[in-house]
């Protein structure tokens, strides 16, 4: 029977129904936003990386006639650059607007001698002006000296490696790239222990407060990375309150940025380690136990081998967000350069967008390196679930759980405490002279940064990110999970959908530079408005939203499409009546995860609002850099305020809809 | 294909009926290839209005590869549906006319009973009273009477495949799907629910295709059972049939059990030993290899003396082991013309009583000739 093979012929394929046409249209709908809001921009900043404009000087040939009218032989421009080294070669490097004045040529130019001049190209290419005429012949043109003034070569475009042969020979660039990963390795080290020992102690022993210490942990989620900064320049800036305790060491520079990325990072190696911790199994303790191992012994022998995929993806998101991060850097960072800094000075101070495209394909590289790994590990790590695990209960511990509150107590001061210095500088009148309290601070109108308006912009920027986001990744998940067939399809979707996790905001943001404005895109109406800012915060963080929607349709039963299909029923019915309300606690999270994050992200944005789309977030930035900090501070309280009541809205929002609309579960 | 052609030969009067008239599915050469692995190969098979039919075999035989091909669900690679006459080869699911019941139930979590039920007849237009008659009316006929208003969770895994299929039938499907329906259910409640499905298929005379591994179940609920292995269909027919008279020696191995003893055919007869074993099987070719099976309840017990009473088809054997199984006595049994290989037979009760059975016993037992099964050597698992 085994010799049996399939008859020729054509392979039978369903009639698409009109489930099956909607569906593929929605996921085609999807996939066309992720490849324009994320797949075009970056391919723009990629190619933009690589072209560099220059004036090929030997591309013109000029003849210039005495004062009688006859004119002398041809002499291409390059020839006379030589025999007169006017233009160095340094000034020969230009960008897409430059302009090179063929005067600079002829250093006895006048406008009203009575000279004329030819000029012509040598090839094909040979662009140059004539006022606002663009000309590109290699037939000779005669000017007289007033028309010639006029004259302004233009650069070709060239594509090719220059601009990262130029990266890597400039001394200061290159040493960011090893700043930035001694800055994130301290970090990581640093967050990955602290997070380690803090999930440890909620995980494994009978501590009290774990419910204050799990929600202190949460906190820095709720506010911009570069919050902490502000608070460790009030606590040891120059005029800080703590300064002597650093013993003469600034901290303005890597001491900084190491203390405020592990404040920022240490939720998100938190989460991933407890999630980690909480799936040990107790027979391996009672196995352990038996064999008389000591604690120590057990600790390295099961405890960390089943944690030790959790402490390798949260060592590698930890490294990411650090390497990625900007707002911190930028406000404490002082001196000392980092990837992410140099993209904002290359795009936003010196106007430099190929360079700035160079260093983000440069800080695209760790952290695409950090998402490949991380997803292998992810991987393996649900491969350790075993439905028959017993879990773990700790024993009560006296001298264990002393030590347990006392760590999980210090990191519980050190985030409380941050934060609690930002509320104290926000109400101070004016730090160090007069201690007063005042709400002065509060009154962003008066400052720089965009007011109370960034503020509302904020607002509104996080409520349209949360419920657009929403839909579309849900959506978006829903389609690649249940559709049928169309398996390169959804292959493509899915890879799409993970893309945004491995670019950096910075990236993202001038990606979308080159790309939206672009005069040539017919998407470039939406540049400097809400939109562009709603459509690159919903792409930035699109992946963890799509996971998380991933997760919930996963769980549910595959069978309910088949059953809906056979009882002749469309699919939206389907969705709308059981889809979405049993998944509604996951669509909860992913609306609130995405509120949170637009309030706080700085790194995309910064590149795309304009006057009148100003964020609190970037306005923290720009006040602070404009050396309101007391102000600056304020503003991140209240975003911290904002972040907050909406989790606790969250919160009660989840009670109910579990109340009533999941009131099948758990019974 | 040689033993459709054997299954279809020794077919009873149900394939009968179905060949007089039109067949309400036709199945007719299919293939079903996952890159090159053939999970179906050269199916054809006709099913009659109203008849219950069993997918049998063991896990990767195909089964539900079919089953799915026949929702539309996984369509198959090659060949053709017909339903009713309609060729529904290339139809979607939900231009299909069939109700299906999965293993998992499936029920929509957050649905209540009774709109789980109206699932499939909301939306098409009935008022809204109609609908609550016919779910009350299908609660009912499931046995269910007070649930409507509970959740699903709330209800046992029995009650929930009820659920299931009444929502299945709500739509007065045309054919009825079942998944394994009773395999994920506690032995008493499969058993009790086998009956009721089966009494329930009768009353509403839908034609339903039910897949499954478990013999018993397919030999108590079918009217004809499909035995599927690698593939393909080793056989089709009957219960009784199936098991009385197997095809070939998987579904002689597959559906209930047998002793097998590997030997030659000549004269019309099996060589065991010194002992020839008449046999009444037709078409094996002389001094074919061959593997001789007989089951365990078709062994006859005698005493030693009625060895030499004429009775044909008699072989000496000693008892060397018992096992109680309840109803029945497992014996095993060694023979001389057997060599190595024990010998298995089931001996009541009262068998073991009048010939004052027990181990170390020296008997002589019988194996009809119209229960000798011989199978050529090769064929089968």
């Amino acid at each position: 029977m085994s010799d049996a093979s399939l008859p020729a012929g054509r392979t039978v394929k369903l009639q698409l129904d009109r489930d099956a046409v909607i569906k593929r249209l929605f996921m085609g709908v999807i996939a066309l936003y992720l490849i324009v809001a994320l797949a075009l921009p970056l391919y723009a900043m990629l190619s933009k990386s690589f072209v560099t404009f220059s004036f090929d000087l030997t591309r013109y040939e000029f003849q210039v006639s005495d004062e009688a009218g006859n004119f002398g032989p041809g002499e291409s421009a390059a020839a006379i650059n030589e025999r007169l080294g006017v233009i160095s070669s340094d000034n020969l490097r230009s960008s897409s607007d430059g302009r090179l004045s063929a005067t600079q040529f002829f250093p006895d130019f006048n406008f009203r001698s009575p000279v004329k001049y030819r000029l012509r190209g040598t090839v094909a290419d040979a662009p140059y002006l004539v006022g606002l005429d663009l000309q590109n012949t290699t037939e000779w043109h005669e000017y007289d000296s007033n028309t010639f003034r006029r004259i302004n070569l233009r650069p070709v475009k060239s594509v090719g490696p220059q601009n990262y042969v130029e990266y890597f020979s400039n001394p200061a660039l290159f040493s960011s790239i090893e700043n930035s990963l001694f800055i994130a390795s301290v970090s990581t080290i640093l967050t990955v222990l602290f997070a380690f020992g803090f999930a440890y102690s909620l995980n494994r022993s009978c501590m009290r407060f774990k419910g204050f210490f799990k929600m202190v942990a949460m906190m820095p989620i709720l506010v911009p990375s570069l919050l902490p900064g502000i608070a460790l320049i009030y606590l040891f800036g120059n005029q800080g309150m703590l300064k002597q305790l650093l013993m003469g060491q600034s901290i303005y520079g890597p001491l900084g940025i190491v203390i405020g990325s592990v404040f920022f990072t240490f939720p998100h190696a938190f989460i991933i380690i407890s999630t980690a911790l909480s799936i040990a199994d107790q027979r391996q303790y009672e196995a352990a136990e038996s064999l008389r191992a000591s604690k120590w012994r057990t600790f390295w022998t099961v405890t960390i081998p089943g944690a030790r995929y959790g402490l390798i993806s949260a060592a590698f998101v930890t490294f990411t967000l650090v390497i990625t991060d900007f707002g911190l850097p930028k406000v404490i960072g002082g001196q000392y350069n980092v990837l992410a800094i140099d993209i904002y000075k290359q795009v936003i101070g010196q106007q430099n967008f190929e360079m700035g495209a160079v260093v983000s394909v440069i800080l695209l590289i760790p952290a695409v390196l950090a998402f490949i790994v991380d997803r292998q590990v992810q991987k393996k790590q649900v491969s350790l679930l075993s439905a028959r695990s017993v879990p773990f209960q700790p024993k009560p511990d006296a001298r264990f759980e002393m030590i347990c509150l006392a760590w999980c107590g210090t990191m519980a001061l050190f985030i409380v405490g941050l934060i609690a210095v930002c509320q104290f500088a926000a109400l101070i009148k004016f730090w160090p002279y007069d201690l007063s309290l005042s709400l002065n601070n509060y009154d962003f109108n008066k400052m720089d940064g965009g007011g109370w308006a960034a503020y509302k912009n904020s607002i509104l920027l996080a409520g349209l990110t949360a419920i657009i986001g929403t839909v579309i990744v849900f959506t978006g998940a829903y389609m690649v999970e249940k559709i049928d067939g169309f398996r390169t399809g959804r292959g493509l979707f899915q890879f799409l959908a993970m893309l945004p996790m491995a670019v950096p905001g910075m990236v993202l943001g001038l990606a979308y530079i080159f790309f939206f404005n672009n005069p040539d895109n017919p998407l470039n109406f939406i540049y400097g408005t809400m939109a562009i800012l709603v459509v690159s915060t919903v792409t930035h963080f699109y992946t963890v939203g799509h996971l998380t929607a991933l997760t919930a349709l996963k769980q549910i039963d595959g069978e309910f499409e088949p059953v809906a299909s056979s009882l002749r029923q469309p699919f939206y019915r389907l969705f709308t009546r059981v889809t979405v309300p049993v998944c509604l606690p996951a669509i909860l999270d992913i609306s609130i995860y995405l509120f949170v994050n637009a309030m706080t992200t700085v790194s995309a944005v910064v590149f795309l609002y304009s006057t009148h789309t100003a964020l609190a977030s970037v306005a923290v930035l720009n006040m602070d850099d404009a050396g309101d900090i007391a102000p600056a501070a304020a503003m991140g309280m209240m975003i911290f305020y904002t972040n907050a009541a909406a989790r606790l809205l969250h919160l009660m929002a989840s009670r109910r809809i579990l109340g009533t609309t999941q009131a099948w579960r758990g019974r | 294909m040689t033993s459709l052609h054997a299954g279809s030969l020794g077919a009873g009067s149900a394939n009968q009926a179905s060949t007089g008239n039109a067949p309400y599915l036709r199945i007719d050469k299919l293939w079903k290839a996952f890159g090159d692995f053939l999970a179906l190969q050269d199916i054809s098979l006709d099913i009659a209005a109203g008849e219950f039919i069993c997918f049998l075999g063991p896990s990767g035989c195909g089964k539900t590869t079919l089953l799915r091909a026949v929702a539309g669900l996984d369509p198959q690679t090659r060949g053709a549906i017909y339903q009713g006459g309609r060729d529904i080869s290339e139809l979607p699911p939900s231009k299909r006319d069939y109700g299906i019941v999965f293993q998992s139930y499936a029920l929509f979590p957050n649905l209540t009973v009774a709109r789980n039920i109206a699932f499939g007849l909301e939306n098409t237009g009935r008022p809204s009273a109609e609908i609550k008659s016919r779910v009350a009316e299908l609660l009912a006929l499931v046995g269910l009477p007070e649930q409507a208003d509970k959740y699903p969770a709330q209800l046992s895994g029995g009650q929930q495949q009820r659920i299931a299929l009444a929502r299945a039938i709500a739509i007065k499907p045309g054919l009825l799907l079942l998944d394994e329906p009773l395999s994920a259910l506690d032995a008493k409640v499969r058993v009790h629910l086998r009956h009721e499905i089966k009494e329930l298929q009768r009353k509403l005379g839908v034609t339903t295709i039910m897949v499954t591994h478990d013999q018993e179940e397919a030999l108590s609920m079918a009217d004809r059972i499909v035995v599927m292995n690698h593939g393909t269909v080793e056989q089709v027919g009957t219960p009784t049939e199936i098991y009385r008279h197997p095809a070939s020696l998987f579904v002689a191995d597959f559906i209930g059990e047998t002793n097998k003893v590997a030997t030659k055919y000549q004269d019309a007869q099996v060589k065991l030993g010194d002992i020839a074993l008449s046999t009444e099987v037709e078409g094996i070719r002389e001094g074919t290899e061959v593997i001789v099976a007989v089951r365990p309840e078709d062994v006859v017990p005698h005493s030693l003396d009625e060895v030499n009473n004429g009775i044909a088809n008699m072989l000496p054997v000693t008892l060397t082991d018992m096992e109680f199984l309840g109803s029945f006595w497992r014996c095993h049994l060694r023979s001389p013309a057997l060599g190595d290989v024990p010998l298995f037979a089931n001996f009541s009760i009262n068998a073991l009583r009048r010939l004052d059975l027990k181990p170390g016993l020296a008997m002589s037992i019988e194996l009809p000739a119209e229960r000798v099964l011989v199978f050529p050597k090769g064929t089968g698992a």
